[in-house]
């Protein structure tokens, strides 16, 4: 049986498109009352006065939480890394989205009503919108109280600063940088800015939490419930076996989801009314809870004449906005890969996350990825134009290669970037001098590439429970969670592979923490490598105890078994053996199990002053690139194609593996397009489909994609994550695509037809 | 989200008598109104829809144009074969108006009693003419399209009023029409700027008809522009490149756009002169008829 490699169809692929999903926002519970938040109208203030006595009296209002309901938790703050963000605000309001107070009432209705009786007086604070600015010396503090996280993980690898907003700093060095500027030929300067955007899941944020004496129950659209109970646990200060939290399918992610988000709202709304509460985000709220960091990214080169890159000095920027969620995690992990896929000796890089007085920023598909490669990429075409040399070439001759050492001095594994960008280039039919001009129409077409590495979170942990029943079938016991991304089935036919059974054998069970042991999250593109390791992991325990047993049972030596679909058998004499089920209940009993468990475990390890020592247990490579048109009388740029190649380390399963890829391009390319959220003095203006542009399939070009299968040797079959990667480089090549069709540079994302036009005007 | 009641009237004289009420709207298929509800920009308490009165659903050809009943989906007229022959300007408008499931729900009524800035329908209207049929307690009028925009999201019609038909002309025999619509960003967008163009030659190629109609550059007001200097210019010679450029040089003179989040003022007045000659090249190239 060979299931690893097949392109079986999605497992929820039916239920999906005929609208049979479940999402937690179909659940409803006997009892329950709906939730609805009041929002704070400035971005930095004190709560002088909060009457909410007339929102109490309204009919149909079960009861309203404000600040003062948290005292009976000891320390009512959360946050992944740093506990600075209340359940409901305590004194202060730290953004214009800021959750001041939350009503419970029978209907949605009734409760967004009761919003309009609370009765708030604010006390404004200067506000902080800038990021540079925040760091300034006089500029105003977003927070004068910064409590260290009781992290889950990696907390000792994740430096936390307190200077002046800056909640997260981190910093490589390598070689002598000031020496590689000495014997440089040529160096070059620029900054790169990027808007911040958000992730726009279909489904928005949903929560439900209901109380049984000390008992606790959520569901949650969140991708990582284990997480999310850990961290329920230490901020209600309850064991965390008496938390369940379920996590039904979701209606995507992108990182938007992880981490508490709308839970501890519910859970404390919960507890204050004495009944079951629901919350659902509105469009509006969910682009308020978190979003993608807008980032200011100043990068220097030494190169020398022969295409040599010396030395990099990078000093990036988070705009981290009002809560640090996981940026000082984004700045470490931005920093292991800021510098690019290449051989540099001389490395300097500094990545500051900082508050500012806006919507708390996050993860998003890609972890900042795409905005280092932004920058990074436009240099390396910078950079050849400069010394004469085809962009490709001035590429493959710095790229890191197997063996060879990343810039935290991790020896690297399955790097193919050479075959992944000339897969590229060939695809492409790539002319570097190669620029097509239709003067009647006034369009102009050319073609860029990017490379990347981007890293995975590290340390990280994943188990998983394997029971195989009486019947010989084998329930899979995950934390990971459904996202449209592919995981279950994906994990179905890693696990039939590794225990040799047919895959109609193979349940995989997700989404419900009672069930499920720990897992860190569906997210760093995790699962199929961390999961699937778990559970091939638990397959060799598993395996090892059957044919333990069946040794005994056959009176046969272990090393004359064999397994084979399903049964233990003498090798040779395949009709001499038992099946699983034959085995469980003889060792077991009728309608017994046999149970192990599955684990993967990575370790990090870095140097605090110079970033060196291992950050990522493995990294992500590929290379995109694109045709671009571009229409010079109006400014507007088209993708008219684009070529993904990936290293996978092995499909699992290929066409999920091209969905996923081409999923990250078309996001990619609507980032670099379109995609911007526009703040006005601390106003979100744009927090609507309508005035936030997504790309549609009528812009989305066609994607090839070519899966390199390098395999790693630490991957589950060799396999290595696919979910993210191909987003990283999709903004780099369509500005590198840009810059040789019009002769302009662009800095700044999204690529606006208005800016391609004053630049050309400029030109 | 604002609750109202929703009423169904069964006679137009049903659904006159309520609309009398206070805080009283109209709902078409609710596309853009439901929007400005949900965002609490309007609080209306009773909505009443038009969609169990079957005479304004109907649509029917009138002269050589054709008359649409407030009820008529924006898709049907997209999808109909004989607004193509008698319209092509209508369809080549209606199609760019945001999505099909948008197209599905929004009706005629609705969307021009909307009268957002960014209007691809009302660009097309004006450049064809026409007629709002209204009625009201005191019995019906007709307002021309020309004076049917007032303001910003502001109509001709009056309090207790509504549209119960649009009856379009079409262009002169002969002429022929482009619609074209500038986006800054996806194809779901409303019109940056918009701009409908009409031109009838005579035989020896002498222009005798002339429109040319720019929307989404008066400010934010949702009077589309009507550049009617430029239609001028055209008229009685043939139109000739430079031509093409003075009329569009006179357009963009014209516009006096808003910034908004999609493009800057600026930019949208460079954008009415490339779509105006755009539209014109369209127009004298394209296929005859209607």
């Amino acid at each position: 049986m060979n299931y690893v490699g097949q392109s079986l169809l999605p497992l929820d692929g039916r239920e999906k498109v005929t609208g049979g999903t479940a999402y937690a926002v179909h659940a409803n519970w006997p009892g329950m009352v709906y939730g609805k938040i009041l929002r704070s109208a400035f971005p930095h203030a004190r709560i002088a006065r909060l009457d909410v006595s007339r929102a109490e009296r309204l009919p149909g209002v079960s009861g309203v939480l404000t600040g003062s309901d948290l005292a009976r938790w000891q320390n009512p703050y959360f946050g992944a890394v740093i506990r600075d963000q209340p359940i409901v605000a305590i004194d202060k309001v730290h953004f214009i989205g800021d959750p001041v107070a939350a009503v419970a009432a029978e209907t949605p209705e009734i409760a967004a009503d009761a919003l309009e009786l609370i009765d708030v007086e604010y006390e404004e604070l200067p506000a902080v919108h800038d990021a540079k600015e925040a760091m300034l010396e006089h500029a105003p503090v977003v927070h004068d109280r910064v409590v260290r996280s009781l992290a889950l993980f990696d907390p000792a690898h994740v430096p936390i600063a307190t200077g002046q907003n800056v909640c997260g700093y981190f910093r490589l060095r390598k070689g002598d940088i000031s020496l590689a500027f000495k014997q440089a030929d040529e160096i070059f300067e620029n900054v790169y800015f990027t808007a911040p955007t958000q992730h726009c899941a279909f489904e928005p944020h949903t929560a439900l939490a209901r109380w049984a004496g000390d008992k606790l129950e959520v569901w949650s659209s969140t991708q990582n419930p284990s997480v999310v109970k850990a961290e329920l646990a230490e901020l209600f200060s309850l064991p965390i076996s008496n938390i369940r939290v379920v996590a039904p399918p979701l209606g995507s992610g992108f990182g938007s989801k992880l981490f508490l988000k709308v839970e501890p709202l519910a859970v404390a709304l919960a507890a204050k009314v004495g009944r079951p509460v629901k919350i659902v985000l509105d469009r509006e709220e969910v682009f308020l809870t978190l979003t993608e960091p807008g980032t200011w990214i100043r990068i220097k080169t030494a190169v020398l004449r022969d295409g040599t890159l010396l030395g990099r000095e990078m000093e990036v920027i988070l705009d981290t906005g009002a809560y640090a969620d996981i940026t000082p995690r984004l700045a470490r992990g931005l920093g292991l890969v800021a510098p690019g896929p290449y051989k540099i000796s001389n490395v300097s890089v500094d990545v500051y996350a900082v508050y500012t007085n806006k919507a708390p920023a996050g993860a998003l598909r890609g972890v900042i990825g795409r905005q280092a490669c932004w920058a990074y990429e436009q240099e390396m075409d910078q950079i050849a134009a400069r010394i004469g040399m085809d962009p490709v070439e001035l590429r493959l001759k710095n790229f890191l290669h197997d063996g060879d050492k990343m810039h935290a001095g991790e020896t690297v594994e399955a790097f193919p970037l050479e075959a992944c960008l000339k897969r590229v280039r060939d695809a492409l039919d790539w002319n570097a001098g190669s620029v097509i001009i239709d003067e009647e129409k006034n369009k102009v077409r050319a073609k860029g590439v990017a490379c990347f590495v981007k890293h995975t979170m590290t340390p990280a942990f994943s188990l998983t429970d394997l029971r195989l029943e009486e019947d010989g079938s084998l329930a899979v016991h995950v934390g990971s969670v459904e996202m449209g991304q592919g995981a279950a089935t994906v994990l179905k036919q890693m696990a039939a592979d590794a225990m040799n059974l047919p895959i109609e054998r193979v349940s995989i069970i997700m989404g419900d923490t009672n069930n499920a042991p720990y897992d860190q999250g569906t997210n760093s593109s995790r699962t199929t490598f961390h999961m699937g390791r778990a559970i091939v992991s638990g397959s060799e325990r598993l395996r090892a105890e059957l044919l333990a047993h069946a040794a005994r049972l056959l009176e046969v030596s272990e090393q004359d078994l064999e397994i084979r679909e399903g049964r233990v058998i003498a090798r040779g004499a395949p009709a001499r053996g038992l099946s699983f089920g034959d085995i469980v209940t003889r060792v077991s009993a009728r309608g017994g199990s046999l149970s192990v468990s599955g684990i993967s475990k990575s370790e990090a390890a870095l140097d605090q002053k110079t970033g060196q020592g291992k950050g990522s247990t493995y990294y992500f490579t590929g290379a995109g690139g694109c045709e671009v048109e571009i229409d010079r009388e109006t400014g507007v740029a088209r993708v008219l194609r684009y070529v993904a190649a990936n290293n996978v380390g092995t499909a699992i399963n290929p066409m999920i593996c091209t969905a996923q890829i081409e999923g990250s391009v078309a996001g990619g390319i609507s980032q670099t397009l379109f995609e911007e959220m526009r703040w006005e003095r601390g106003q979100l203006v744009n927090p609507n489909l309508a005035d936030y542009s997504l790309l549609t399939s009528w812009e989305a070009p066609p994607v090839e994609v070519v899966l390199v299968e390098s395999p790693h040797g630490a991957g589950p079959f060799g396999a290595v994550g696919a979910g993210e990667p191909a987003i990283v480089p999709t903004s780099a090549a369509i500005g590198n695509a840009v810059a040789r069709a019009l002769g302009i540079r662009l800095f700044s994302l999204p690529v606006k037809p208005d800016e391609i036009l004053k630049a050309l005007a400029e030109k | 989200m604002q609750k109202f009641d929703l009423i169904e009237p069964t006679s137009l004289d049903e659904a006159l008598g309520i609309l009398g009420k206070e805080d009283t709207r109209v709902i078409g298929g609710g596309t853009a109104l439901i929007v400005l509800v949900k965002n609490g920009l309007l609080r209306p308490r009773y909505l009443v829809s038009l969609r169990k009165l079957p005479e304004l659903g109907t649509s029917k050809p009138r002269g050589t144009g054709m008359s649409f009943g407030a009820c008529t989906h924006l898709r049907d007229i997209e999808r109909s074969n004989k607004v193509r022959e008698r319209l092509p300007l209508v369809s080549a408008a209606v199609e760019h108006i945001g999505n099909v499931r948008v197209r599905s729900a929004a009706t005629v009524g609705g969307t021009i009693c909307e009268a957002d800035y960014q209007s691809d329908f009302a660009v097309a209207l004006l450049a064809l003419g026409g007629r709002v049929r209204v009625r009201g307690l005191q019995g019906e009028r007709l307002i021309s399209i020309d004076e049917f925009y007032v303001g910003p999201y502001t109509t001709a019609l009056d309090t207790g009023e509504l549209v119960t038909e649009l009856e379009i002309d079409a262009a002169p025999q002969g002429a022929s029409s482009a619609y074209l619509k500038c986006v800054t960003g996806p194809v779901t967008d409303r019109p940056c700027v918009a701009v409908a163009a009409v031109v009838g030659l005579d035989a020896a190629g002498a222009c005798v008809h002339s429109r040319l109609v720019v929307g989404g550059v008066d400010g934010f007001s949702s009077r589309p522009l009507r550049v009617t200097a430029a239609e001028q210019l055209a008229i009685g010679a043939k139109i000739t490149s430079q031509t093409i450029a003075a009329m569009s040089e006179i357009a963009c003179r014209q516009a006096d756009p808003a910034s908004d989040l999609k493009a800057s003022a600026q930019y949208k007045k460079e954008m009415t002169k490339v779509f105006c000659r755009r539209a014109l090249e369209q127009a004298l190239g394209g296929n005859r008829g209607g």
